[in-house]
């Protein structure tokens, strides 16, 4: 590793980090309470012994599908009139939240819908037979069997939230991504690129240990 | 079993029809034109094989399955069109389990009972001691904080019946209640429904298709088959004198006695099944027979069932003698029997 490489690291790491971990948690922060909202208004809706509903059920999929096939690249592109309306700017971290919080959340709901899916129906018949609110249903049945795979779900819109930040750094975001890019690609500092891959690898790594770990702690 | 006559049915079915349909469009019958009547305080079976509609007809009387067509009466209210508040509330009043026990997995026993309690309102305060109270009713105070996954077949059965006890309903359904379990296990919950029957006053429809479960427990039975209730009757009546093939093959299965292959009779008798239902012996009438015909009479098989308490013998025999002499006897046995199956005559019986 030259001089230069270790030169550009202890300059720009920490920002680049800093900037990555700013992007990766406003969204997953977003997704996790639109994008968990928004699946449960799916699955509740697609749900006979719950509270079925062909309309709503089919605008919420329409909403989610039609964010899931942009490609995010577009996606970031679309959403700048949006992103600038919002944050008042289409530069930094907290712009390129905008785009990633919007995949985020069509992608997290539609984990969710498939955490609450995967619940033994017998267990729904079972605490609809009891007569119960569905509010009730929601709070004490849905969210307890699905809490292992929300956790997964979790883990998942996490990863993928790296990702796509570091895409949408190449745009203006900044992060390690970014930094990857701007000297690891377009000036071959090696070095550097070799770090942050090392970097996003131990992070993923990290999350999905800690993930496995909650996850398996609601498994009874 | 007393029965007041101006008491309204618990449940009445009235001329119940439910289609599904299926993936190409086709309209499946699960239940056709089905009619039936509970009476407060019985234990009712509804039998049937696999795939007779039994769960989709148990199932409409909470309304978790709306029928096509027909109403559902509960306590000579129609409720079929009851939905929202409406339809909780009377849930509220109908407990049921279900043959895979369907506990909240994530949820500790505790936490499951509490959910039917929270349902219903109940006193936050109180919640924790009527918990302690229903587990002691299912003999499970040691498992308040247990998972379900720590517990044993018959322990998550309770543990749902405690549940679906919580809220003091009038009505229990049990789908295959005991279907997943072994024969021990299947006895001990035999006996606490029974216990919950007289103790508590609950109305009891349990769904099965095992028949021995059927002659412990119920009162009443309804047979079903291919969507239709093909017979219903007192569970005595419905064992020793079922009048539908269906039932016949279904009653057989628990209450027969097999016939040994190489058995081989003389040439001048008859194998004949004699079905004895009611409280008189049948030893004055086997000897009576010899005493009054010339014939004789060897007993080659024989079992004594109890249904509702009440026996119900087959003897498996074969009468030796003049032809005229063993039709005369044969008469004779079936004037003074509930059946007599002529199996064979002379020769050689088996393959
Ligand atoms: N939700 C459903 N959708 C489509 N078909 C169903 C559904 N539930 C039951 N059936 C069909 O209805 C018939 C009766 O089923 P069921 O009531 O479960 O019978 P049983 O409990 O007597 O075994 C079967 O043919 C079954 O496949
Ligand atoms: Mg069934």
């Amino acid at each position: 590793m030259g001089n230069n490489t270790i030169e550009i690291l202890q300059q720009y790491l920490w920002k680049a980090s800093y900037e990555t971990i700013e992007m990766v948690i406003i969204s997953l922060l977003v997704a996790l309470i639109f994008g968990t909202i928004l699946g449960l208004i799916l699955y509740l809706s697609e749900t006979e012994l719950l509270v079925k509903n062909k309309v709503v059920n089919s605008i919420a999929a329409t909403l989610v599908n039609v964010i899931r096939s942009i490609p995010f690249i577009i996606l970031l592109v679309v959403l700048i009139p949006l992103t600038k309306l919002i944050t008042g700017t289409t530069i930094g971290p907290i712009a390129a939240s905008v785009p990633l919080s919007f995949c985020a959340i069509a992608f997290h709901a539609r984990l969710i819908e498939g955490a609450f899916a995967d619940i033994d129906s017998g267990v729904i018949e079972s605490s609809v037979a009891t007569g119960s609110s569905i509010k009730l249903i929601i709070t004490n049945v849905l969210f307890v069997e699905a809490r292992p795979a929300i956790v997964r779900s979790i883990t998942i819109t996490f990863v993928s939230l790296i990702g796509y930040s570091a895409m949408a750094g190449i745009v203006g975001g900044g992060g390690i991504g970014d930094l990857a890019i701007q000297f690891g690609y377009y000036r071959y500092e090696s070095g550097v690129m070799l770090v942050t891959v090392i970097l996003l690898v131990f992070i993923v790594q990290i999350a999905q240990i800690i993930g496995d770990k909650i996850a398996e702690s609601f498994v009874h | 079993m007393e029965t007041k006559i101006l008491d309204n049915p618990i449940i009445e079915l009235k001329d119940i029809d439910v289609y599904f349909k299926s993936a190409e469009g086709n309209s499946l019958k699960a239940v056709s034109h089905a009619s039936l009547k509970v009476t407060k305080g019985e234990i009712f079976g509804i039998v049937g094989s696999s795939g007779a509609g039994k769960s989709t007809l148990a199932r409409v009387i909470n309304l978790l399955q709306p029928p096509t067509s027909g109403r559902v009466l509960i306590d000579g209210f129609d409720i079929t069109d009851n939905r929202g508040n409406d339809l909780r509330a009377l849930r509220l009043r109908i407990g049921m389990i279900f043959q895979h026990f369907n506990l909240i997995s994530g949820s500790t026993v505790e936490e499951n009972i509490s959910f039917n309690l929270k349902a219903a309102s109940y006193p936050k305060s109180e919640i924790h001691s009527r918990v302690v109270e229903l587990l002691k009713l299912v003999g499970l105070s040691d498992k308040l904080k247990s998972y379900p996954s720590q517990l044993s077949g018959g322990q998550k059965q309770r543990v749902a019946i405690a549940r679906a006890l919580a809220n003091n309903p009038e009505l229990l359904i049990c789908d295959e209640a005991t279907s997943a379990l072994d024969t021990k296990t299947t006895e001990g919950i035999i006996t606490l429904l029974n216990d919950i029957n007289k103790k508590l006053k609950v109305t009891i429809v349990f769904i099965t298709h095992q028949m021995d479960v059927a002659k412990k427990l119920f009162n009443k039975i309804a047979v079903m088959d291919s969507g239709k209730i093909v017979e219903v009757n007192d569970t005595y009546s419905l064992f020793s004198n079922p009048s539908n093939p269906i039932t016949k093959s279904l009653v057989s299965s628990v209450l027969d006695i097999e016939i040994p292959e190489e058995l081989v009779i003389s040439k001048d008798s008859h194998l004949i099944k004699l079905f004895y239902a009611g409280e008189g012996a049948y030893n004055p009438i086997i000897s009576n027979l010899s005493k009054n015909f010339s014939v004789d009479l060897s007993i080659l098989s024989g079992k004594i069932e109890y249904i509702n308490k009440k026996p119900l013998g087959i003897l498996l025999v074969s009468i030796f003698g003049e032809e005229s002499e063993r039709l005369k006897a044969i008469q004779y046995l079936k004037d003074n029997t509930t059946k007599v199956e002529l199996i064979k005559k002379g020769e050689h019986y088996g393959k």
